[in-house]
């Protein structure tokens, strides 16, 4: 009955928000930083979830996940159009040689 | 139930397995094809959990939509034959301390706690449901997410744009 336990999903979601947030701390392409912070975003939807099905508060936790899923489809349209722009820029995606504003 | 349990066990190494190549894999383009597929396994965590309209959701936005927005990203950015060079990773100690240190905190509070569950059952009918609270207790964050798609749709056309012709004319 391991699918059927709350602990084994939360589990699951932290294992991917930890391997998100080594994702951000250790790239240094723009888009694999992307990567990480969608999976930290499932992370936290599969945790929504997870609440909204054992916990007895009807359907709100898949409402906000909808909505979760609204704003990382805006999130990396905005992203990749600033990534898109940066290439442009400077002929190169890596975060750390984006230093115009440190003068 | 056993079979139920096997095919969880394996949803959920698909989804981790897909989610450490992800993190893990030099070249940029394996890691987002791990990550379409990744989409995908947390679609069927999904379908474990009783939310198949979520599930839907997660395969029309993230694998029809963010993935190939991400695709399209690289092969944008990158040329086809620089697609095999290895992506330098920095600040590995650092970065995996921090990691390991928030998993192990995470895993930590979730197995001391004492979390009041209650048997899942499945809801008749969800998508309907979730329509009806969108209309009714979910109506001022609906309408802000449709403001939120336009000024995002826009902002993306405006940044994206070249904007150094455009000043020219």
């Amino acid at each position: 009955m391991i699918y059927n336990q709350l602990e084994t999903y939360l589990v699951i979601s932290a294992i991917l928000f930890s391997l998100g947030l080594y994702a951000t701390f250790t790239r240094k392409n723009a888009i694999s930083i992307l990567m990480g912070v969608e999976l930290i975003l499932n992370a936290a939807c599969i945790n929504f979830v997870a609440f909204s099905n054992f916990v007895e508060i009807g359907l709100s936790g898949q409402v906000v996940t909808i909505f979760l899923i609204i704003l990382a489809a805006a999130e990396a349209a905005v992203a990749l159009a600033i990534v898109l722009h940066l290439y442009r820029h400077i002929q190169s995606v890596n975060v750390d040689e984006a230093t115009t504003l440190e003068g | 139930m056993v079979i139920a349990d096997f095919a969880f066990i394996l949803v959920a190494a698909f989804v981790l397995i897909c989610a450490c190549v992800v993190v893990f894999h030099n070249k940029i383009i394996y890691s987002a094809f791990a990550l379409l597929f990744c989409f995908f396994g947390v679609a069927g965590l999904y379908v474990f959990l009783n939310a198949e309209f979520l599930a839907g959701t997660q395969l029309l936005v993230y694998v029809g939509g963010i993935s190939v927005l991400i695709l399209f990203g690289i092969l944008l950015t990158k040329n086809i034959e620089d697609l095999t060079s290895k992506e330098v990773s920095t600040q590995k100690i650092f970065g995996g301390l921090i990691s390991v240190t928030f998993l192990g905190g995470l895993i930590y509070m979730v197995n001391s706690v004492d979390w009041k569950v209650s048997t899942p059952k499945p809801i008749e009918n969800s998508p309907v449901e979730i329509g009806k609270l969108f209309m009714s207790d979910f109506l001022i964050p609906f309408e802000i997410a449709g403001v939120l798609l336009l000024v995002a749709l826009i902002g993306a056309v405006v940044i994206g744009r070249d904007t150094d012709k455009d000043l020219e004319v």
